[in-house]
Order: structure tokens, then C-alpha cells, then sequence
């Protein structure tokens, strides 16, 4: 423990976390740059460091992203990230007032709350979490990636969970690509040895939430109104403490909902933004939606808290919480990090780094986005037409850099066109991520479990109670989605209308 | 966008775009999925089989063709049922296609910069006093390949779009070939 405390704190570790900070509130800032695309874009400049380096790095970056987004919500009433919707609602309406640094004040100490709360849930509840998924075997694990997909599916779609469910499938379908982990059959390679290690899961996370971006944003021809001044930026102390219950409250919300597979931080900022105008007095609930720093304090705790949720089934079981932890996950395999119930075995130690790198990154976050709110508006100015096609290269970099090899520079290519057509035909990216990662998983524990249960009655099947209660949940999720898309308005469907953010 | 005057909050997934499209798009969308599925489910039935049937490769990839088909039908079936209710079968309202024009050649301009990086591959070694350096096709290609793309979509001066290309390209392939010893594409 002490020693892990001590590399915690080696200069060059600090300045990676700093770092990762530093890049992901820039890039949260910046309109259009989310963090999963971050996360993705950013493994390949990982992929040079030495494991805890890059963990580090990647913990900074993804602390610093979710943050980074309420810059430009609060300032331009553009968010930098999807979560950012509610921080935007409410914090450029106080911009709007001459309050718009005392919002981001705000907005910073929400987020260092609900980063510490997620990181203290998260430390408290991965024991548990990891003593009962030691009784996980093939046949459970397989469900839990079942799970994992549907679920992501599920929530990234909104109104249409079929849709989800289709783009989790899709990268599952990718994933199959390549020499099969049992038997090292080629499975659909059509012949081609490029195609043999399969198709790289960075390559379609870069282009997908990177390239396809790009591809969507960079066209349009959006201007935007960029602030001269932002005001006083720190917040007075009894402004603070009188939303503390409040923050503790989205920041156990956000945690939870973190914890679900695909449920990422837009779902918990919103939900902790719903629940917080629900309880709020009749005063503070006057102001929802009008300028009300008790909806920003909810939102931006709950979005924070979210990255200590969605590690914890990333570590305890290697379901990824949301499409930015898949990233985490990807960027931890490349360094031969496997993550799951047995993670305390096979890395003796690791899990207590990742706790320290998460707490010294949400505390770099808190520093360093007091530093930065004025170089951000400064980088606001600059034109959506050069800022974006200098993310091309980074994306072609991040892509080959994996394993030195422009096939997956071109599978980055696919991907990103990919993202576009889904975009175009309003299927949700998030999900055929979850499906690329989680498909290895799903295969290779169903084989396992159907070899071990090959001369075994159904009933000895059903009574692997745990196996059992992970096939009632799949039940759950498909009949909770159809009776979600049955219950939508019917004008929703016809109109189809266009929600992005 | 998410709320609807100051007294509903929409939920939005991770993202914010998926839902329902147009009838017709759907039906597209459904068409491909036939395929797609109906070519793995070929595909994987061929597959061999050398333990047995419960260790079959082509096993999970079967049942995952097999249940897209299935959700490709529904998602046919509901566009249909959609369209029956009075939805417009090309929706030209629910989609900003001005755009597209812009998109296919940005889509070109990043596949000819790959290609170049792909083709022109060389990599030529020397000396900046006692450092050792490397210059590939990365650097000449992304510069050209910068400059022009951010030409297309910002009519700035041209000596800010060159200066921006070379400084953005060599603070690139100095970070990523002397700071984290990361080879970059373009090169052998």
C-alpha cells in the first residue's frame, strides 16, 4: 500500500496525471470533442508510456473530459460533452446574468464532490462487488456480456432500444473477425492474413467516435457567439455549503448509474438534474431552468461521481460501465492489464493504484480547471475549420500506432464512414463498442460452458442460480426496451425528430 | 434539444441522434441488416466444426446473425407500421442534408490522405546537430493533406493555413517519435 502511495506520487506519474487533465478539460471544452473520443483518440499516445504512466494518463484524461464539457455549456451554450445538456440549461442562463464564472466555480466544485464521492462508493464496494463475482463462471460470465450489450443498447438509443440492441450486435459481429480463441479457426477472413489478429477494437473506437465526428461536425456551418470576459470565478463558501445534501445525493445517483453497463454520465447527469427539481424547495425550484446553481451542482456531481461507478464493473467484472471506461479497458489491455474478478490475483496491487491515480486526478482536475477557463475561451475563438481536421492526424496516429500497422488505419477509415451512415440512419454508436469488446468474452464462456454442460439435463443449467438470475435480467431488459417503444408518443415516431447535441 | 419549456427533461442516451429515422431509411437500414446477417449465417454454417457442436467456432456468430435477421425484421416491420400510421416515407424535415456535399468530399480529401500515407511510404534518417531524426511520408503528406482540408472548410489567409499544417504536423511527429518513441504512419 505505502509503496503504491510513494509511485503515486513520483514526479513523472504527477505530471502524466496532470497532463491527461490538462488535454481532457481542453478537449471536454471544446464543442463537438466528447470524452469517449478522447478516451479513444488518446490510447494511442498511451501506448508508449509504461503501464502506470498510461494509467494515469488515461484516469486524467477521463476525470478532466467529463468536467471540461460544463466550459463551453456555461459559456457558448454549446456542450462540450452530451452530459453537459443540463450544466448548458442552467449555466448559460447565469452567464447570461453576469454570473457565468461564479457557474463554473460552481460547476468545478460539484465536480470534485462527485468525483470524490463516486471514488469513495467505489473503494467501498468493489470488495464486495469482487468476493461475489469470484463465484462468476463461464456460463455467468457469458451472460454478463449479454448483459452488458443489451443494457448499453438499451440506454443509447432512447426511444428505440431495438436500434441499440442492432448496433450492439453489429460489433459483436466485427469482433468475430479473425482466428477464433479455442480452436484458431479463421472466422471470416475471407483469406486475408491483415485479418487474422482480427479487427483492432482502438481502431473502430477511434473512428467511430472520433473520425465519424469529424465527418458530422466539421461541414456544418455553425457560428458561434464567443464571451469576453467570464467574471469572478470562485464561488462564496455559503453558496457552497448550502448545496452539499444536494451534491451528496446526485454524487451516490451518479455512482449508481455509472455502475449499470451503458448507462454513461448524459443519463446521470440528467436523472440527478430530474430528482434534484423534485426535492428542491419550492423557492430553488422556481429557478430550474432559468438559472439555478442547486440544478448545476446536481448535474455536474452526478456526471463526476458517474467515472467511479463505471469502474467499478470495469474492474470487478471487465464490463465496461460506459463506452469511455471501454476505452479505459481497451487502453488497459494493451499494457496486458486483464481486468475482471480476479483482477486482486493477477495484479497484486493495481487495484489500489487505480484508486490513488483516480483521487490525485480528481484533485489535479479541481486545480487545473480553475487555471484553464481562460485559455478554453481563448480556444473558443478559433474556427471549427482548423480546430477539427487537426484532430485527422492524431486520429490516423492513434489508429496505427497500436500495433505499427496502416491496415488499421484504413479499419479507422471504415469505422469512421461507419459512424457517419449510423448517424445518418440514427443508430447509436456506444453500443457496437460495448458488442466489439465484450463479443471475445461472450464466445469464448459460451463454448466453455456449453462443453461443460454438454451432457448435463436443463436442470442442472437452471440451477446455476446465478447463471439463472443473469437470464430473468436479459428477459427484463428486452421486455423493459419493447414496452418503451411501445409507450413513445406517437408523434415522436412520426416525426423522427433530429436531437443531437 | 432536451427540454421542453422549462418543465420537461428528455433523457438522451450516449447518443443524442438515435432514434426513429424515416420509413424509408429504415427500410434500408433493414435490407442491409438481411444481408449482412444472411451472409455471416452462410458464412459461419461453413465454418469447421473440429470438436464438437458445443465448442463450434461458428456457434455464437450463427445465433448473432441469426437474432440480428430477427431485430432487422422488426425494425422493417415497425417502419412499415410507421409509415401506415401517416409517417411521411422520405422524411427531407428530419434531416439537414445541405451538408452532405461538404461531407463527401471531406470524406475523399481523409481517404486520399491515408492512401498517400499508404503508397508514398519512405523513411529517410539524419542529424540535427548530435540528435537523430527521422523523416517519413507523415510529414510531407499530412502537411499537404492538413493544409488543403482546412482550406476546404475555412477561408482564412493562406500563409495562417500553411504555418498552422507544418506546426501542428511537427509538434505531432516530435511528441509522438521523441517523447513516447511512437513510429508513425508513413514510414517502414
Amino acid at each position: 500500500m505505502i509503496e503504491t502511495i510513494q509511485l503515486l506520487f513520483t514526479p513523472w506519474l504527477l505530471i502524466m496525471t496532470l497532463s491527461g487533465v490538462c488535454l481532457g478539460i481542453i478537449w471536454g471544452a471544446l464543442p463537438g470533442l466528447s470524452t469517449t473520443m478522447a478516451m479513444g483518440l488518446l490510447i494511442g499516445l498511451s501506448a508508449g508510456m509504461s503501464q502506470d504512466a498510461s494509467i494515469s494518463f488515461m484516469l486524467g484524461v477521463y476525470t478532466g473530459s467529463v468536467f471540461g464539457g460544463a466550459i463551453s455549456a456555461v459559456l457558448i451554450n454549446i456542450p462540450g460533452t452530451p452530459d453537459a445538456v443540463p450544466t448548458m440549461i442552467e449555466g448559460h442562463q447565469l452567464a447570461q446574468r453576469g454570473e457565468g464564472g461564479q457557474a463554473l466555480g460552481m460547476a468545478i466544485a460539484a465536480s470534485f464532490v462527485g468525483g470524490t464521492v463516486g471514488i469513495i462508493l467505489l473503494v467501498t464496494l468493489i470488495p464486495v462487488i469482487l468476493t461475489f463475482a469470484l463465484n462468476f463462471k463461464s456460463w455467468e460470465m457469458f451472460w454478463l456480456a449479454v448483459i452488458g450489450i443489451l443494457v448499453s443498447g438499451s440506454m443509447a438509443a432512447g426511444t428505440m432500444p431495438l436500434k441499440g440492441w442492432i448496433a450492439g450486435w453489429i460489433g459483436m459481429l466485427v469482433a468475430f473477425v479473425g482466428l477464433d480463441a479455442i480452436h484458431a479457426v479463421p472466422r471470416f477472413t475471407f483469406g486475408s492474413f491483415a485479418l487474422f489478429d482480427g479487427i483492432s477494437y482502438v481502431a473502430v473506437l477511434i473512428g467511430l467516435f472520433g473520425l465519424a465526428e469529424i465527418f458530422r461536425t466539421l461541414p456544418s456551418k455553425d457560428i458561434v457567439a464567443i464571451p469576453d470576459e467570464v467574471g469572478r470565478i470562485i464561488p462564496p463558501l455559503r453558496i457552497l455549503a448550502k448545496f452539499t445534501p444536494s451534491a451528496i445525493r446526485s454524487g451516490v445517483l451518479g455512482t449508481f448509474i455509472g455502475a449499470i453497463p451503458g448507462a454513461g454520465a448524459n443519463v446521470a447527469s440528467f436523472l440527478a438534474y430530474d430528482i434534484g427539481k423534485r426535492r428542491a424547495s419550492p423557492e430553488e425550484k422556481a429557478k430550474w431552468g432559468k438559472g439555478s446553481y442547486e440544478a448545476l451542482v446536481c448535474a455536474e456531481t452526478a456526471n463526476n461521481a458517474n467515472i467511479g461507478g463505471s469502474m467499478l464493473p470495469t474492474l470487478a467484472l471487465g464490463i465496461p460501465g460506459n463506452a469511455a471506461a471501454a476505452a479505459l479497458l481497451a487502453a488497459l489491455t494493451l499494457k496486458n492489464v486483464s481486468v475482471g474478478p480476479t483482477i486482486e490475483i493477477d495484479h497484486p496491487g493495481l487495484i489500489y493504484f487505480i484508486y490513488g491515480a483516480l483521487f490525485i486526478a480528481n484533485v489535479m482536475m479541481y486545480l487545473a480547471a480553475f487555471a484553464l477557463i481562460g485559455p478554453c475561451v481563448k480556444l473558443f475563438s478559433l474556427p471549427r475549420g482548423i480546430l477539427m481536421p487537426l484532430i485527422i492526424p492524431v486520429s490516423v496516429i492513434g489508429a496505427y500506432s497500436v500495433k505499427l500497422s496502416i491496415f488499421d488505419v484504413w479499419i479507422m477509415f471504415g469505422a469512421g464512414l461507419a459512424g457517419w451512415l449510423l448517424s445518418v440512419f440514427k443508430f447509436p454508436v456506444a453500443p457496437i463498442v460495448l458488442g466489439v469488446i465484450l463479443a471475445p468474452l461472450a464466445d469464448e464462456n459460451l463454448r466453455r460452458s456449453l462443453f461443460v454442460f454438454e451432457d448435463k439435463a436443463w436442470g442442472y443449467i437452471l440451477s446455476q442460480w446465478i447463471g439463472t438470475i443473469l437470464m430473468l435480467f436479459v428477459l427484463l431488459v428486452v421486455i423493459e426496451g419493447i414496452l418503451r417503444a411501445m409507450r413513445t408518443n406517437p408523434e415522436a415516431k412520426q416525426d423522427a425528430p433530429q436531437k443531437g447535441v | 434539444m432536451s427540454q421542453t419549456g422549462n418543465e420537461k427533461v428528455v433523457f438522451e442516451g450516449e447518443d443524442g441522434n438515435a432514434g426513429y429515422a424515416s420509413p424509408a431509411l429504415d427500410l434500408i437500414a433493414t435490407a442491409f441488416l438481411l444481408a449482412l446477417s444472411g451472409l455471416v449465417i452462410v458464412a459461419s454454417w461453413r465454418l469447421p466444426i473440429p470438436g464438437g457442436l458445443a465448442t463450434a467456432p461458428g456457434l455464437l456468430p450463427f445465433l448473432t446473425a441469426a437474432s440480428l435477421a430477427i431485430m432487422a425484421v422488426l425494425l422493417g416491420i415497425s417502419a412499415i407500421v410507421r409509415h401506415r400510421e401517416g409517417a411521411r416515407l422520405w422524411d427531407a424535415g428530419a434531416r439537414d442534408s445541405s451538408q452532405d456535399g461538404r461531407t463527401f468530399i471531406l470524406v475523399a480529401a481523409v481517404a486520399v490522405y491515408i492512401g498517400g500515407l499508404h503508397v508514398l511510404a519512405f523513411q529517410y534518417y539524419f542529424n540535427i546537430g548530435t540528435i537523430p531524426m527521422v523523416l517519413s511520408a507523415f510529414e510531407p503528406v499530412t502537411i499537404i493533406a492538413l493544409a488543403s482540408i482546412i482550406h476546404l472548410f475555412w477561408r482564412g489567409p493562406l500563409w495562417i493555413t500553411a504555418l498552422i499544417s507544418v506546426g501542428w504536423t511537427l509538434t505531432l511527429s516530435l511528441v509522438f517519435q521523441k517523447m513516447f518513441n511512437i513510429p508513425l504512419p508513413g514510414g517502414f
